[in-house]
């Protein structure tokens, strides 16, 4: 694996920099959970009966692992669910850009007619997903 | 055995999770929603945010001026029941072959006023069609809420078949 990947500063501060986007980015839907279901929705992937549950669960989730990565609790663990959600939120992202579908990405907060690019999105998640792949080598690779 | 634990933990992580989602959603959000049941889409709370909405004496009166393109966003069979005299069926579940039908004839992307509806004030299908349209960059758009169902509470004509 390439050395500079090793370096505990950048595991440390993607750590803390992965762990705070999902902490802020689960506040406003925490809040606001009938404006997040709408952005589910609109995604138009789930059916109506899974909604309003993903809408209540899903934010908790992001905190409950945001958090749990940034003080280093269950870290592996909080580590996996982020990566998984992350997997996720670019396949959605990416089946609506694939069939035109451009909602709004909902990401950090519903923002209805903000024309965020789908592709800006995706992008972004793609780089999330870079952070979280340095914090696997560090954890996986030190456990063997 | 490791994984085992990371397992555990994930499976901890989750149950935390909902519980406190739970809690969240019933004793502090303000609008908690029910998680066993469908999402319902409330036009009358939500479309103000996308569309504007249009009453129905102001629609009656485009309607008279000739100055809106009317959509029912209802199925067909629905729309062949009974619809808004002069609108024209756009079923939002079939939005891709009428919508490419609908384009020849009419010219959507200039048009001045385009008003979506459905059925009533809590049907979804208004707002999915309005939200399908603007993703194609039609302007305009607004929403009739009340739908066929107050257009008929409030004695209008409507027309029993589709010509």
């Amino acid at each position: 694996m390439i050395k500079f990947l090793d370096n505990k500063y950048l595991v440390l501060i993607s750590r803390i920099l992965l762990g705070l986007i999902f902490v802020i980015a689960s506040i406003h839907k925490i809040l606001y959970p009938e404006e997040f279901a709408y952005t589910i929705y609109k995604y138009n992937i789930l059916p109506l009966i899974f909604i309003n549950f993903l809408s209540i669960f899903l934010p908790m989730v992001e905190l409950i692992s945001g958090i749990l990565l940034i003080f280093g609790i269950f870290k592996e663990a909080s580590l996996t669910i982020i990566t998984s959600l992350l997997l996720v939120f670019i396949g959605a992202l990416t089946f609506n850009y694939m069939r035109g579908l451009n909602v709004d990405c909902g990401c950090f907060t519903p923002s209805h007619g903000s024309g965020e690019s789908l592709l800006i999105a995706i992008f972004r998640d793609i780089f999330f997903l870079f952070l979280a792949f340095i914090l696997f080598n560090s954890y996986f690779k030190s456990k063997n | 055995m490791q994984y085992k634990k990371i397992l555990v933990h994930i499976c901890l992580i989750l149950l935390i999770s909902a519980g406190l989602g739970v809690v969240n959603n019933y004793l502090i959000v303000s609008k908690p929603l029910d998680i066993f049941s469908p999402y319902e889409l409330k036009i009358k709370e939500v479309s103000e945010r996308d569309f504007p909405a249009v009453d129905i004496d102001t629609l009656d009166i485009l309607l008279q001026n000739d100055n809106v393109i009317l959509l029912d966003a209802r199925d067909k069979i629905d729309y062949d029941f009974s619809h808004i005299p002069k609108a024209i069926n756009l079923p939002v579940r079939d939005f891709e072959n009428k919508f490419s039908e609908i384009i020849n004839f009419f010219d959507l992307a200039n048009a001045e006023n385009i008003v979506v509806y459905c059925s009533s004030l809590t049907c979804p299908d208004a707002l999915m069609l309005a939200t399908k349209l603007e993703k194609r960059g039609i302007k305009n758009v607004m929403i009739f809420k009340e739908g066929i169902m107050g257009w008929q509470q409030a004695n209008k004509d409507t027309e029993p078949k589709n010509d």
